[in-house]
């Protein structure tokens, strides 16, 4: 019982971080339907600049981890944002009429491109950090083994809601969600009642970005280790989540995310750790067999 | 003599969720007849087609198809075996070519099923087998005589999505008319074309009503088309069936003018609008 | 377009700032700062002069750019699209001679004076990634089925012919129809379920096989020998003759007595040379054929439109299985070459990056197009391999012109269709106003 109490709480944990990576994926294919390969290196990328923030306040003298995170956090969401920004102008902004493969294919190669671009400027070898936020509750104790909610996973949990109800208000409550909306739905007539169909597009990849980023700092905070490799393992896992959920729900992305993280935790602990990867895989091609539009998705009523 | 009955719709009705976009229809469409089913926007007639060939589910009803072969009910069957078994063929409101392959290929595209057969999967024609390519000798000879029918021959290795509009309403009639079916439904073949068009279609739909004997169903707006060349007229409202009966009965029935042009004003017009209506009466023709 | 927009110095070289100011932003983080292994863990150590390179690089290019397009351009873009439409044209009518030629080039190379052991091991990677590329043409490129987990079916043909050949002491001509049956099968299983899914969908569908077959193979211990791979896999005799070895087993003749010409190892590599050159021809002598049969054509209406093709009585999800099934096919075939020719195998040969490989070339190339799959492979296979002393920034470069071909021509290189079928003459009209 508490060994799976504490899987529980461990795979709720990871389930937000992959949820804050689904939601970009979710948002992009909403918009312009189609997948951000290189979401998961914006992901990376935020993560890497999270470390070297943290490394270099502390090497400046700063000790107030609270200050260290929140500079952190800025530091990833801003430069992160300019990189999901620039991605979409470079690869994905000139492609925008032309046929569903040729997006794909420079998302892909933008994505190769990111990964080894900082695979060169900053080696191949993993990073690691000395864990920042350290200690937590025990919640309770039995046979020797205690289940523990620690700090950590207290500040991500919240964090995440936090964010989550910030970009639901911003989705429907703001002109901006509106026009994000109005550009799911159909993006010419949008274009032709006044929106700016352009800046909504890069706001969405900014927004996105920004969510990776933080996931970013979660997660070199949370493993302690990161490489220029995560973000493709993140990226594919993220976006079954999104799909899982339901493509272009942002409810159904977090959820998709919780569920991820929920089936990782526990395959890993009960069955086999080997297969772990593919255990997300695979619960997503039976959900999508039954359901081909994910949990949350709306049925596609075929208009002909 | 009546002709013999083609298609028997009973108690068709169409819900989506808590929609009813179908209610209750049954009409009866014949062999060597075109039948016109016609009503304001949103009455369900795209609907009604779209359960005669297996895109939708009906919720309730029986769909029998009359075929030489026996009885075929549609409501059962799924999409692609409509067309392969029952012979039921159609076009589209927004039409639906293939728009990088030519006009003669989208026309053997309609033979599949045939071609299938004689190539016995492919593998007939891998070895270039005579049984394969005078199969393939035929399609092209009805593909052909269907382009001339619509005025295209001269056009067969055209991209279809190159092609004006009116040639491609027309190239989507004569792929249907490949498909060697025997109910033919079009789902407002009229739809912008000018007056010209629209005379050369109506000749078209009754040359394959007259020369072919199959049935024609029609979903229709533009009028000149349906009464001229309509032997029977359905009309829809709200999904419901409010006429059925020659074009001449459904034109001056009470209820199909009403559902078309609403019911006269009774009340009377604000004074000011009165006024200026009025003084413009006495406006510009005056001498 | 002439002249008749004035040159704005001004707004040129605040946009070339404005672009390098990004630049500079992008660079800033992880350029200028730098994560240094120290002994006290990692440090980070300034690199800003990087950071100012990279500025400088990118407004000057910037500007050049801009100068370029504002004042050579106009003058000249109407000869340039004018002869490059012209050129599109005479390259679609003879494109047939021009892919005669590149057989022909290929069958006569191992005899040109350039070959040597190098040239000949370059070309028949070459030639296994064309091979590839032509047997996802079927799937991507006619059918339209966006298929990224390709590498799971070359994976399953190698290590199915890994298996045989070890296990059971088949030839090679018994087999490599199995493992491409095998292949096949696996794809008719995997595509059954999900080829009805939407296209995105069936994207991250395939993706996830991909690796859950590379996981599968990793950790299968027993069956697989996991990451140690399969070693000793047979070479290949010609027909089952001869062998191509110095000294031949008891009571077979090798190559080199039968035909009475001194020993060289060079032969070895013409004939896996003219292996994989004839394996790469039947795939696309096949692909080619189809296309003109009635299945070929239901592929490339499928991928027009499905929804046309069930109401013509195509059946979506067989004609859709048929170019999946074929598909995994040819790759097990191309997977058992590459199997026999390294003599192991382990799944490390067979990551996403190999399915994206192949997929770019495909869409590079230009869907549908198969010479254009000969060009892309050679862009995106062979150069790399000819600049290996750049080795590291191999991949880089790699993505890059991935994204930059595509944005220059979105549609491939060579994107135009070529009617299976013609009433007239093609010099005909094709109503291209």
């Amino acid at each position: 019982m508490e060994y799976f109490l504490q899987q529980l709480i461990n795979g709720l944990t990871l389930g937000a971080i992959y949820g804050l990576i689904a939601i970009g994926y979710t948002m992009v294919y909403g918009i312009i339907g189609m997948i951000n390969f290189a979401h998961g290196e914006i992901y990376m990328i935020g993560a890497f600049i999270s470390l070297i923030t943290i490394l270099l306040l502390g090497q400046l003298g700063f000790t107030s981890v609270a200050l260290i995170l929140m500079v952190a956090l800025a530091m990833a969401m801003v430069f992160a944002a300019t990189y999901g920004w620039s991605v979409e102008r470079t690869a994905y902004r000139p492609l925008r009429g032309a046929p569903r493969l040729s997006p794909l294919i420079s998302a892909i190669g933008m994505s190769i491109f990111l990964q080894n671009y900082v695979q060169l400027l900053q080696g191949a070898r993993v990073k690691p950090l000395q864990p920042l936020i350290k200690g937590g509750f025990t919640l309770m104790e039995s046979d020797g083994f205690s289940v523990t909610l620690s700090y950590l996973q207290i500040v991500i949990i919240v964090l995440t809601v936090i964010l989550m109800t910030v970009f639901s208000f911003v989705i429907s409550k703001t002109a901006l969600g509106r026009a994000q909306r109005a550009c799911e739905q159909d993006r010419t007539m949008a274009g032709l009642v006044g929106v700016n169909v352009d800046r909504t597009i890069s706001l969405t990849f900014v927004m996105g970005a920004a969510l990776a980023a933080v996931a970013g700092l979660m997660v070199t905070l949370y493993y302690g280790v990161i490489d220029f490799y995560i973000g493709f393992l993140a990226g594919i896992k993220a976006f079954t989540a999104a799909v899982l959920g339901g493509i272009g729900s942002l409810p159904g992305a977090m959820l998709g995310g919780l569920l991820i993280g929920l089936i990782e935790a526990f395959w890993s602990a009960y069955f086999t750790i080997e297969y772990k990867d593919v255990a997300a895989f695979s619960i997503l091609v039976i959900v999508l067999i039954f359901r081909p539009t994910g949990i949350l998705g709306k049925p596609e009523i075929e208009k002909v | 003599m009546a002709n013999a009955a083609l298609l028997d719709v009973e108690h068709l009705s169409m819900h989506f969720g808590g929609l009813v976009a179908i209610d209750d229809l049954s009409f009866v469409a014949r062999e060597r007849e075109i039948t016109a089913i016609i009503g304001p926007n949103g009455a369900g007639k795209t609907t009604v087609f779209n359960c005669l060939t297996g895109f939708y589910k009906p919720t309730v009803g029986r769909l029998t198809l009359h075929h030489p072969e026996g009885k075929r009910y549609l409501e059962q069957m799924e999409g692609f075996r409509i067309p392969r078994h029952s012979g039921v063929a159609r076009t589209f409101q927004n039409i639906r070519l293939f728009p990088q392959m030519t006009v003669l290929e989208n026309l053997i595209v309609a033979q599949h099923n045939m071609l299938m057969k004689a190539s016995a999967f492919s593998l007939a024609g891998l070895f270039g087998l005579a049984r394969y390519r005078n199969a393939e000798k035929e399609a092209v000879e009805l593909a052909k005589y269907w382009l001339d029918k619509v005025g295209m021959l001269d056009k067969a290795d055209w991209d279809a999505g190159n092609l004006p509009y009116g040639d491609q309403r027309r190239l989507e009639i004569a792929r249907a008319m490949c498909v060697e079916p025997r109910l033919l439904c079009l789902d407002e073949p009229a739809a912008g074309l000018n007056p010209r068009e629209s005379l050369e279609l109506n000749e078209l739909l009754m040359h394959i009503r007259d020369s072919h004997k199959i049935g024609l169903l029609l979903i229709e707006h533009d009028m000149s088309v349906v009464m001229e060349i309509s032997d029977h007229v359905i009309v829809l409202d709200y999904g419901r069936m409010i006429a059925d009966g020659t074009p001449d009965e459904v034109k001056n029935d009470p209820s199909v003018i009403k559902a078309y042009l609403g019911e006269e004003e009774d009340e009377e017009l604000p004074e000011e609008v009165a006024r200026d209506l009025a003084e413009n009466q006495g406006g510009p023709n005056d001498a | 377009m002439g002249g008749g927009r004035e040159f704005n110095a001004v707004a040129v070289i605040k946009d070339a700032g404005l672009t390098a100011f990004v630049i500079a932003a992008l660079a800033l983080p992880l350029a200028g700062f730098h994560l240094a292994d120290s002994p006290t863990g990692l440090s980070v150590e300034l690199r800003m002069d990087w950071v100012g390179y990279a500025a400088a690089v990118a407004f000057f290019g910037r500007l050049a750019i801009n100068i370029l397009q504002g004042t050579l351009l106009p003058r000249y873009a109407e000869g340039i699209s004018a002869g490059s439409a012209r050129f599109s044209h005479a390259l679609q009518r003879y494109m047939f001679w021009i892919g005669l030629v590149l057989i022909v080039g290929a069958v006569i190379l191992p005899f040109s004076p350039i070959a040597n052991r190098y040239v000949l091991d370059l070309t028949i990677v070459l030639l296994i990634y064309i091979m590839l590329g032509w047997g996802l043409n079927i799937v991507v490129g006619l059918a339209g089925l966006l298929d990224l987990g390709y590498v799971a079916f070359y994976a399953v043909g190698a290590y199915s012919y890994a298996l045989l050949a070890t296990h059971f002491d088949l030839s090679f001509w018994i087999c490599l129809p199995l493992a491409g049956i095998f292949a096949a099968t696996f794809g008719i299983i995997l595509g059954f379920p999900v080829l009805r899914l939407r296209g995105d969908y069936l994207a991250i569908v395939t993706l996830g096989f991909g690796e859950i077959i590379r996981v599968v193979l990793l950790n299968w211990y027993t069956l697989t020998n996991g990451p140690d791979g399969i070693s000793g896999i047979p070479r290949p005799s010609l027909f089952g003759m001869m062998e191509f070895t110095r000294r031949p087993k008891e009571g077979e003749v090798a190559f080199h007595q039968f035909f009475d010409i001194p020993y060289s190892s060079e032969h070895r590599f013409v004939f896996w040379y003219f292996l994989i050159l004839v394996l790469a021809l039947i795939t696309n002598f096949v692909a080619m054929r189809l296309r003109r049969l009635p299945v070929g054509r239901a592929w490339e209406a499928l991928r027009e439109d499905e929804i046309a093709c069930r109401s013509l009585g195509i059946n979506p999800t067989n004609t859709k299985l048929s170019a999946f099934a074929l598909g995994a096919m040819f790759a097990g075939f191309a997977g058992s070459f590459f199997a026999t020719r390294q003599g192991f195998i382990s799944p490390e040969s067979f990551t996403f990056i190999e399915s994206a490989i192949i997929l770019a070339i495909v869409v590079l190339g230009g869907m549908g197009s198969q010479v254009g799959v000969v060009i892309a492979a050679i862009i995106l296979v062979l150069i790399p391999e000819l600049i290996r002393e750049l080795q590291e920034y191999r991949m880089l470069a790699f993505g890059g012109v991935m994204v930059l071909i595509m944005v220059w021509r979105p549609r491939g290189l060579l994107a135009f269709r070529e009617p299976t079928m013609r009433l007239y003459h093609p010099d005909k009209d094709r109503g291209e106003g």
